[in-house]
């Protein structure tokens, strides 16, 4: 609290982004977590909640007529501009935003704070529900070629992999530490995801140590054992998903990429995908893109193209592809790096899972992949996300594209992933929001040292008690393999995302929604049946009868009919609450009025964000 | 689960039998390989031994069999089924490898070992025996057939008989008059083979004067009458019979009028908008000294039709909209970047391509523009004149988007149906001259102009952002856009109802049919869709979200979670959608045009305009604010990442953009079924509410119903008691039943599947119903691409200079 100025401004104007004509007043807070506007016309009252993590920044522009504009940009897309009366409290706010929004101490995190009321024996269910190690089971390991390692247990091989790593059976002691030493930080080839039908492996490490000649019999050892632990392929595919010439620029830092000469067996590819600062550079263009004021058809066509981004997401799919190619129709194993391999090598190995398993394309599954492949496999997300002040060259959209990645395939193949865009979107702000431990630090080392677990709370049970919102209705279970057509044409803007808070912007009739609404209402029609059916059973005296006389209504069954279904478009930290909303039907169901707390402020905003919203519940016996 | 099985026969098809039977017996030779012919179709060429190409880069997949020419159709008969024999839908009128004459937009013969190719025209010579012959097909196919075993006189013969016929020089020898008129033999002409020759279930064509009337009716449009003084077309040449006129106007003054206008075209009364504002289209005045005069007359007459006395509004088309050739250039260019030359250069510069065609730009000009009309009518409560040179082009496709928009009833399969019958058929859209269906001169070539393709567009436009508003789905959008390469409906055959009438006429009289009681041949109209689609297959056409009028099944409790949900959606902060706002309506650029074949001064739109939010985005912004309802009014959002690419229509033949397993088709396929469930469940809620014939739970299930969720079930929320089944409710289970069973579904859950757990078909892809396979085979000579031999651009824009050049 003690960055705070000024905790209250009033008569602060919200500038519609395009025209200055229509601006709404209101009440600016702050808070020590969140940034509040409230606005109050009409006897409704409109609530914006911004967490200061989620903004990326603010800026100050010249002093107008009509008081200072501010204007604050989030990582969740989201963007803001205000207009100050005084210029004092002006630089009050922004200063303090500028403080808030960049903490410096790891401590000073929301998930240190948040108090999601669950108790400790929930808070340790909920770091466990995901087990990597159930994952690696699932795979039907351990087995003949794969076992796990000890050698990682304190952090001492490698400071950023995860103490338990799956290595192969025919690899020695020796060959793994050797090749740890032959790596980029000690980031050696490990196993990511093991494809039982065909006994493929899909492994990941950083840059070989190579430089122009040098060689390390250790790590050959160890691409031979990775190759040997797969009988149905003579070789293996070493995937280098960096563009070649960044490749041989690392040469000469006496870092690079495997000489094939000198790998028995192995066949070397290059993936093209460009690096962390290009991608930041990119997704700016993008956002220039998605907020100009009346773009035409070219501006926006071209801006587009301009931008990149598409073709950023292209190589990271084709790269996705590639794998999952080499696995199914080759059963070759491959082993998968860029320079540090966790960013690029990040995006493609859990693409490649996505593509080959059906079971990631479950939400539980997603969950898992992420916590696999991104949080226990050390990418940064301290750094990529830019949670603390920090350089900002580190900073980089690289697990926003794999979440695009994920929605430009649910857009290709509406029927195989069990989760919605909704799924993927909460994910995508949960990662910057700091609310819950997950996604905090920069490796598992680091996790241990700040005690996460026993600190902050994990998000995916969260998530999962959502999970009707999130809910794919044309879910299908069946599902084999995706193969993705990675044609340009069919990359289209993930207005979702990037458009997320032009309420303008989203389609007016959602298809989602209204298949959500279908399906339970199916499920609906199933329950009454039965009930019907159990009533004429009662009836006929076939079945003795449990719930009393048939004429009394059954309590049971209106219960179930009225499940509650919480509104669907939450937001994350972006709360409207209607208060005596006149002329709109707030009879019909339990519409969210709590206005009321709006000044008290709560420590916590679980109980705002998720409004508890009744669904109309029908009676058939009316 | 549904399976791929023969259909039974519904009904006694006066077609042959189909070419895909042949392929059940094996044992027929090659020469038993003949043509089935339609009723009037005669064989002018053929060829044996003849390659179709199937794959892009190898022969090993080609087919070989028969090329045939017929008076009709470009035949391929091959008893060699393709490779991965995907779910296909059978057309009655064509066979598998056929292409309809008319369809064929350029005929490409190469010789590879002479290294020569020539676009053949009508009447053109070949110097050199083909070795290959391409067909462009104007449903942007591209065929290839190899004559390398053929005998090069019979391969030279059947593409010189491709190139003549498929460029009649007059519209009597379109196929249409032979296969209407054989049908005229031996009948008596009441009724043609037991199809009622004006087409389909209840179409009305507006041929008469009672479909206007009830269209007065429907629309409440009091004030309007229909009027006769066309009758014979006396007055106008482009104009229908009937049509209907502003009430106040005597006949006498129309016919005084009606020389003022450019065709002596009197104003046309489109359509009535509940709050009594009417939209009318209208053609220039010719003659400059009354045009103020009878400006004034007119419009006088429309207020006072008006119940207000509202004021009329004058929207000018002409100079608002890109003109019949710049739509005409931008499909030009569209194909050019979807079909013949994708994806190898252009990997990077899709979608730089994709803006440089201004396809999507056009698509969104009359969405816009569409929107302001509504605006006028709807916001203003203001009738709007919709103003055009010859009123016979833009017009169609304005009037008919603000009607999808504004009415729900067109937004139903029989409601879009009768609109694109008023709209454009019956108000003279030169359907002849923009589809191009006679011999091509550098005149003629002028004429073309894909606008009723731009108009589907714009309602395919309209269907993606509101999913659940349609009938009918984009499969029946693309079907009715192929229907006019088929030369046998009145819907595509004529440039207006007179040309029909005079045409029928004069044929049947050179050919001494004796008519009956018509007074002109009785072409069928493409409404009829049994005439080329089993009931089975007409069922891809149903939408599975569709929400009919009243359809309660998803209304009583899904929709009210469906609008709270708009409404917290809309209740922003801001209040107010601002990307809409500017993206939407202000600033109406103006379609700067680039390689405009027709430069046109045009005013600069946008001065007058105040640069805050104008009336009509207030009304825009406003309307936004509040959730959609699927039976009001449906304004698009016009940003432009709400637009895409029509990608079923544009791509659908393309190999390499084909999603297997994928796209969505399987999205339809899962809905199907969904609805199919509920409706299931329905029904057994019914029965179980409805009989009391001591049904056990684990009693007989009911007969299955399939019913979509249109037409509405409106299940009787009955009070829940046991009481036993009235006779008439019975009578009217049935009748609904009978009722339903056009709108099923075509996907179905099967009573043994266990619910929940559907596979997806393999044969579902991007692509589906269409398959790309041998559809589009654009690779040239040893790889190299066809665009680059035949110099690219000029494919598909003029035979003239290609032939020029390629010589």
């Amino acid at each position: 609290m003690e960055h705070i100025i000024t905790p209250k401004v009033e008569h602060v104007k919200l500038l519609d982004r395009y025209a200055t004509k229509k601006s709404a007043t209101g009440t600016l807070y702050l808070t020590a977590t969140h940034l509040i506007y409230v606005e109050t016309s009409n006897n409704t009252r409109q609530e914006t909640w911004i967490l200061h993590h989620h903004i990326s920044s603010v800026e100050k522009l010249p002093l107008s007529t009509s008081g200072c504009p501010l204007v604050i940009r989030c990582k969740t897309f989201h963007q803001l501009h205000l207009l100050v009366p005084r210029e004092r409290e002006c630089q009050d706010v922004y200063q303090s935003l500028l403080r808030l929004s960049q903490p410096v101490k790891l401590d000073e995190l929301y998930a240190f704070l948040y108090n999601p009321n669950q108790n400790e024996e929930e808070r340790r269910e909920g770091w466990v529900a995901v087990d990597l190690a159930a994952d690696f089971r699932r795979m039907g390991l351990p087995n003949d070629h794969w076992e796990t390692t000890e050698l990682n247990k304190e952090y001492e091989m490698c400071s950023t992999y995860p103490s338990m790593l799956w290595v192969p059976k025919g690899a020695s002691r020796a060959t793994i530490l050797g090749s740890a030493k032959f790596r980029s930080r000690g980031r050696l080839p490990v196993l990511s995801y093991y494809h039982k039908d065909t006994k493929a492996a899909i492994c990941r490490c950083s840059q070989p140590l190579s430089g122009f000649s040098a060689r390390c019999l250790e790590d050959e050892q160890m691409l031979e054992a990775i190759c040997q632990a797969n009988p149905n392929s003579p070789f293996m595919y070493v995937v280098d998903t960096r563009p070649k010439l960044n490749a041989l620029a690392n040469r000469a830092a006496g870092k690079g990429y495997e000489n094939e000469d000198n790998y028995s067996n192995i066949r070397f590819n290059f993936q093209a995908i460009e690096n962390i600062h290009v991608m930041r550079n990119s997704l700016q263009k993008l956002l220039e893109v998605c907020t100009m004021k009346s773009p035409s058809m070219s501006d926006h066509l071209t801006g587009l193209e301009n931008s990149g981004w598409l073709r950023h997401i292209k190589a990271a799919m084709d790269a996705g592809v590639f794998l999952a190619k080499a696995v199914t129709d080759e059963k070759a194993s491959v082993l998968v790096h860029c320079s540090d391999g966790w960013d690029r090598t990040a995006q493609v190995c859990s693409m490649a899972c996505i593509l080959l398993d059906p079971y990631y394309r479950t939400m539980k599954g997603l969950m898992v992949l992420i916590e696999k492949e991104w949080i226990s496999m050390g990418h940064k997300f301290t750094h990529r996300c830019g949670h603390l002040d920090g350089d900002p060259k580190e900073v980089s959209p690289v697990f926003t594209q794999f979440v695009e990645c994920v929605w430009q395939l649910t857009e290709q193949f509406p029927c195989v992933f069990e989760f919605n865009e909704r799924f993927l979107i909460d994910i995508h702000d949960n990662v910057f929001a700091c609310q819950y431990g997950n996604f905090l630090g920069n490796c598992q080392k680091e996790r241990k040292e700040m005690r996460l677990q026993e600190r902050t709370f994990c998000l995916w049970p969260f998530l999962l008690e959502r999970e009707n919102q999130f809910r794919n209705p044309l879910y299908k279970r069946k599902t084999g393999p995706l193969r993705p057509n990675t044609l340009p044409l069919h990359f289209k803007l993930w207005c979702g995302l990037y458009n997320h808070y032009d309420t303008g912007m989203h389609p007016k009739q959602s298809v989602l929604d209204r298949l959500l609404s279908l399906t339970q209402k199916k499920s609906e029609g199933e329950k009454h049946m039965l009930d019907l059916q159990r009533q004429l059973a009662v009836a006929d005296g076939i079945l003795p009868d449990p719930a009393g006389p048939i004429g009394v209504p059954t309590k049971q069954c209106s219960q179930s009919l009225s499940t509650p279904t919480p509104p669907l478009n939450q937001s994350y930290g972006d709360v409207n609450c209607l208060k005596n909303g006149t002329g709109e039907d707030t009879g019909s169901g339990g519409e969210c009025t709590n206005g009321g707390q709006a000044e008290h402020f709560p420590d916590s905003d679980s109980d705002l964000t998720v409004k508890t919203g009744k669904a109309v519940s029908v009676n058939f016996q009316e | 689960m549904f399976s791929v099985k023969p259909l039974k026969p519904t009904f006694k098809s006066y077609l042959p039998p189909l070419q895909t039977d042949l392929k059940k017996s094996p044992q027929l030779t090659i020469r038993k390989l003949e043509a089935k012919l339609l009723p009037g179709e005669i064989v002018v060429n053929e060829a044996n031994f003849v390659r179709k190409c199937i794959g892009a880069d190898s022969s090993q997949d080609d087919l070989w069999g028969k090329l045939i020419c017929t008076n009709f159709k470009v035949s391929f008969i091959t008893h060699n089924s393709l490779p991965q024999q995907n779910f296909k839908y059978v057309h009655r009128l064509l066979g598998e490898h056929d292409v309809p004459l008319a369809c064929v937009e350029q005929v490409v013969t190469v010789n590879d070992v002479k290294g020569k190719q020539k676009v053949l025209g009508s009447n053109k010579k070949l110097k050199f025996n083909p070795t290959e012959l391409i067909l462009y097909c104007k449903d942007l196919r591209i065929l290839r057939f190899r004559f390398d075993q053929a005998g090069p006189e019979s391969a030279k013969k059947v593409c010189l008989a491709i190139a003549h016929y498929s460029q009649p020089a007059d519209p009597q020898l379109l196929f249409g008059f032979e296969y209407v008129s054989s049908r005229y033999y031996g009948s008596s002409g009441e009724r043609v083979n037991g199809v009622d020759p004006g087409g389909g279930q209840q179409t009305p064509l507006f041929d008469r004067p009672s479909d206007w009337d009830r269209e007065i009716k429907r629309t409440g449009a009091s004030e309007w009458r229909v009027c006769s003084v066309n009758e014979g077309y006396t007055i106008s040449p482009s104009l229908p019979e009937y049509f209907v006129v502003p009430a106040s106007l005597a006949d006498q003054d129309l016919k005084q009028y009606a020389c003022s206008f450019t065709g002596q075209r009197i104003p046309l009364w489109c359509w009535n908008h509940p709050n009594g504002s009417a939209l009318v289209r209208m053609s220039s005045i010719s003659d400059p000294q009354q045009q103020r005069k009878l400006d004034q007359r007119i419009c006088s007459a429309i207020t006072k039709s008006h119940p207000q006395r509202c004021d009329v509004f004058k929207s000018d088309l002409d100079k608002q909209l890109p003109n019949i050739q710049e739509v005409q250039a931008a499909l030009v260019k569209l194909r050019q970047i979807c079909v013949i030359e994708p994806f190898e250069e252009s990997e990077e510069k899709w979608l730089s391509s994709l803006e440089s065609s201004r396809w999507m730009d056009y698509v969104r000009a009359f969405l816009r523009h569409a929107v302001e009309v509504v605006y006028t009518l709807e916001g203003k409560h203001t009738s709007v004149i919709l103003l055009e040179e010859e009123d016979r082009d833009l017009s169609c496709v304005v009037a008919g988007l603000v009607q999808l928009m504004l009415d729900p009833h067109c937004r139903s399969l029989l409601g879009f149906q009768a609109l694109v019958q008023k709209e454009w058929v019956m108000a003279g859209h030169r359907f002849l001259d923009r589809c191009n269906h006679l011999k091509r001169n550098e005149e003629r070539r002028k004429e073309e102009s894909p606008l009723f393709l731009l108009f589907l567009d714009c309602v395919w436009q309209l269907l993606n952002q509101y999913p659940s508003a349609f009938e009918f789905t984009e499969t029946y959008l693309t079907v009715l856009s192929d229907s006019m390469w088929i030369p046998i409906f009145s819907t595509f055959l004529f440039n207006c109802p007179k040309q029909r009438a005079e045409h029928s006429r004069d044929f049947a009289r050179s050919r001494s049919i004796r008519l009956g009681q018509d007074q002109a041949l009785r072409f069928p109209a493409v409404w009829d869709w049994s005439q080329q689609f089993s009931p089975k297959d007409q069922t891809l056409f149903n939408n599975p979200l569709y929400v009919g009028k009243g359809a309660t099944c998803v209304q009583n409790g899904a929709v009210k979670t469906f609008k709270r949900t708009k409404k917290s959606y809309s209740s922003t902060l801001r209040g107010l959608p601002p990307a809409l706002r500017n993206g939407q309506l202000s600033d109406l650029d103006t379609l700067p045009r680039r390689n405009s074949l027709v430069l046109r001064l045009r005013p600069e739109l946008g001065q007058a305009r105040e640069p805050c939010e104008t009336p009509c985005e207030r009304f825009v912004r406003e309307r936004f604010s509040r959730p959609a309802d699927p039976q009001g009014m449906l304004l698009p959002q016009l940003l432009p990442s709400h637009l895409s690419l029509w990608r079923l229509y544009f791509l659908r033949w393309v190999p390499e953009a084909r999603i297997p397993h994928g796209g969505p088709a399987t999205a339809f396929h899962k809905l199907s079924l969904l609805v199919d469930e509920i409706h299931t469940l329905q029904s057994r809620l019914r029965h179980y509410n409805t009989s009391n014939s001591t049904p056990t739970p684990t009693g007989p299930p009911p007969p299955a119903p399939s019913l979509a969720l249109s037409p509405p079930p409106n299940p009787p929320q009955r009070p829940h008691s046991l009481s036993r089944p009235q006779p008439e409710q019975q009578q009217q289970q049935q009748q609904q039943q009978q009722q339903q069973h056009h709108g099923r579904m075509y996907f179905r859950t099967s009573s043994s599947a266990p619910a929940g757990t559907p596979s997806t078909p393999d044969y579902l892809s991007s692509s589906f119903p269409f398959s790309p396979e041998g559809n589009l085979c654009r690779r040239g000579l040893l790889g190299t691409p066809l665009s680059k031999l035949l110099s690219g651009a000029r494919i598909w824009l003029s035979t003239e200079t290609l032939a020029n050049e390629a010589l």
